[in-house]
């Protein structure tokens, strides 16, 4: 089998240890004997939708964000048709807020997204910053770290990614944080989110391998040090 | 000096007193506070009394190493300094420093006062006191749960050279620093495209995660574009121009050529091309990093006006600081410690290590407020390189197991990542698994530096020459 990654604007969205993300689908994949291609996809750089299994889009500072927006409404409509071939996604932090409809900043032209995700982000005016634990509907549980200010407000189209337990999530209000809408995953959680929430990567794996090789059974892994890990930041405060 | 001024100093000193008979930690911020409170321009008085005025030495990576040399230069070249040494770098600290200086009766006797400032800090300071010159040493983005974005730091120090139009020290091979103050005098220190050991090919090809350096982007101040490299040291180091308009790295005046990097230190040639004169430097740290913290110190020097003869004696003497590259003797074993808090530095000390055939590792990670609170900047950093090193990798600190997966994912064997959480025990294992003829790394984040420093007293250090 072979996993192929669409890494999305590598070089612009990677301040916030988003890489981390990637080496742990990488090694994760690998170390069931899973073939690994990693594809950076730099601004007007063709992706074709028939090729990749998992697209990823990292966070990066505002600065980054309007060149990204601009780029990734060219792209809207191949990316809605790898959403329909199956491509699974996910997005932190800025990649999220632009998979919605738009952002509105504090001043200046609104910034418009790709609509792949029911939501919409405005500008707040506060920085939401510290650790995170969500609750996710099966109760299993996701640990992070979230550093941002635009608030995150969702459709009746999409659910959450889990119910805040410790921290701010999508606005610091309803109690939602990220969202999830079929294999498409929107979340502010970086940490790096994937490393310390095995489960969560190997969904993603398996989400993604199941476009071209339908229902996957990944082999068990040795997660003690991942485990340890997690279970020391359920208690973290935030 | 005011009335009001000579009480605070009297009772800031006497607050230092108090703490350190009660020993009650270093006490380097409190005396300040006080003083602050019953005169609140006392920094303003004291500092106003230095002869020749107050050099400020700010940026994210190299502070203190940056000032530790540039201290030793300007002693070697026979000023006298006020130095907060001990790294209190913001506004209390400095004052704390300041008091600690004076006389009973608040006088000053100093040629200059050598300030490392904390880049949040430096327009406070700024406002209180004439700074003569500020060196920047790097931006490197660091502890953004702290300041929000790198932009953001970018624009304090900005005011704060602004603020005394302040002739500037800046790194030309740093886009980031090169954009700040173009109105004011600059002086621009760089290295030499000779060591480069990166051609631009590789920095765009990102597909192999194995070599993938810990490159930042940067983007021009002028037009928004890219910026690319013609050749390319770490971070966004390097030889840089804008990838649409003619905006591009200032040639600078004080160089390093020449450079060759050990386990133990550098050697490097120092050029300053406005007199057109070299010299030949032995470093006694070892890493890039330190060559770039030379050239800071170097650069500042000259612009004071000291000799380059002087400033290669004052570098050569440098005497390490606590966690800055600083060789000790542990229980026998050789011990060397470095700092790291941000990708761009911890990335170059792996570096070191693995340059170091003997190296065994400690990796100690907190992540308390001073750390920064977000340990994401953990997989930003090239760790893979420590696959090479022999037999164990310790990992400390409150987030012992975060470093541990990290390693797991660098690609080292689980079996040889041992989990020891509390820094003590961390340390005693480590030396007992280093022998005499190999050296301990630590690698510990600033609040694990800070704690390792009290441990390393317990243990009754003892120097390891030079
Ligand atoms: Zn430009």
């Amino acid at each position: 089998m072979e996993l192929r990654i669409a890494h999305l604007y590598a070089r612009f969205l990677n301040i916030y240890g988003d890489r981390g993300n990637i080496i742990a689908l990488t090694q994760r994949a690998k170390w069931r004997n899973i073939e690994v291609t990693v594809s950076p996809i730099g601004l007007d750089q063709e992706a074709d939708p028939e090729y990749f299994d998992l697209y990823f889009i990292g966070g990066g500072q505002d600065k980054q964000q309007q060149i990204i927006a601009q780029d990734l409404v060219k792209r809207a409509k191949q990316l809605k048709t790898a959403v329909d071939n199956g491509a699974a996604f996910l997005t932190i932090c800025g990649g999220y807020q632009l998979l919605g409809h738009y952002y509105k900043p504090h001043e200046g032209e609104e910034l418009k997204g790709i609509s792949l995700i029911d939501a919409y982000t405005v500008a707040g005016n506060r920085r939401m910053i510290g650790n995170v634990l969500i609750r996710r509907s099966d109760e299993s549980t996701l640990v992070g770290f979230e550093n941002h200010s635009g608030k995150t407000y969702l459709g009746k189209d999409v659910q959450p990614l889990g119910k805040v337990v410790v921290g701010n999530g999508n606005n610091g209000e309803d109690g939602g944080e990220g969202a999830q809408s079929g294999k498409v995953y929107g979340t502010y959680l970086h940490g790096s989110l994937l490393p310390k929430n095995p489960q969560f990567c190997d969904q993603l794996i398996s989400q993604a391998l199941s476009r071209r090789y339908g229902d996957v059974q990944l082999d068990a892994l040795d997660d003690a040090l991942e485990n340890q890990a997690h279970k020391r930041a359920l208690s973290l405060p935030a | 000096m005011t009335s009001n001024d000579r009480v605070a100093v009297a009772v800031g000193k006497m607050a230092a007193r108090t703490i350190r008979m009660l020993g009650a930690g270093l006490g380097s911020n409190l005396p300040g506070r006080v003083a602050r409170k019953l005169a609140p321009d006392v920094l303003s008085h004291l500092a106003g009394q230095s002869k020749k005025g107050v050099i400020a030495v700010t940026g994210t990576n190299g502070k203190s190493t940056t000032s530790g040399l540039l201290s030793s230069v300007l002693k070697t070249a026979g000023f006298t300094l006020i130095h907060n040494r001990q790294g209190a770098n913001l506004v209390t600290g400095i004052t704390a420093t300041l008091v600690d200086a004076a006389s009973w009766d608040g006088h000053i006797n100093t040629d200059y006062c050598l300030f490392e400032i904390d880049e949040a800090a430096l327009p406070l300071v700024a406002r209180e006191t004439t700074l003569s010159v500020v060196v920047v040493t790097n931006l490197f983005r660091d502890q953004l749960d702290r300041f929000g974005e790198l932009d953001t730091t970018a624009r304090l120090i900005e005011k704060g050279i602004s603020i005394c139009k302040s002739p500037a020290v800046l790194n030309a091979d740093d886009p980031n620093v090169c954009q700040l103050v173009p109105d004011n005098t600059r002086l621009f220190f760089g290295m030499d495209a000779g060591y480069c050991e990166v051609d631009s090919q590789r920095i765009t090809d990102e597909s192999n995660l194995d070599c993938s350096q810990s490159m930042e982007l940067s983007y021009c101040l002028k037009c928004g574009a890219e910026i690319v490299y013609d050749c390319f040291f770490y971070g966004q180091l390097g030889h840089w121009r804008c990838s649409s308009c003619d905006y591009k790295r200032p040639d600078p005046t004080i160089v390093a050529t020449h450079i060759q990097l050990n386990a133990t230190g550098s050697r490097f040639k120092l050029t300053d091309k406005r007199q057109n004169l070299s010299v030949e430097v032995k470093l006694p740290i070892p890493g890039l990093f330190n060559v770039y913290n030379a050239l800071a110190a170097a650069a500042c020097a000259v612009k004071l006006g000291v000799t380059l003869e002087s400033v290669k004696q004052g570098l050569q003497n440098y005497s390490t600081l606590f966690g800055r590259s600083e060789k000790i003797s542990l229980l026998g074993k050789p011990v060397l410690i470095q700092l790291i808090k941000n990708p761009a530095g911890a990335s170059q000390t792996v570096k070191a290590v693995v340059e170091d055939s003997t190296a065994r590792v400690l990796i100690a990670i907190n992540d308390n407020l001073a750390d920064g609170r977000d340990i994401s900047w953990l997989w930003d950093a090239d760790f893979e390189p420590l696959r090479a090193v022999k037999g164990t990798v310790i990992v400390s600190g409150l987030r012992a197991d975060d470093m541990a997966v990290r390693m797991k994912y660098a690609g080292i064997e689980p079996e040889r990542i041992v989990c020891v959480p509390k820094l003590e025990r961390a340390l005693r294992q480590a030396l007992n698994d280093t022998t005499p003829d190999e050296t301990l790394w630590v690698l510990p984040t600033y609040t694990c530096l800070l704690e390792l420093q009290k441990i390393v007293k317990s243990m009754g250090q003892s120097l390891a020459g030079t």
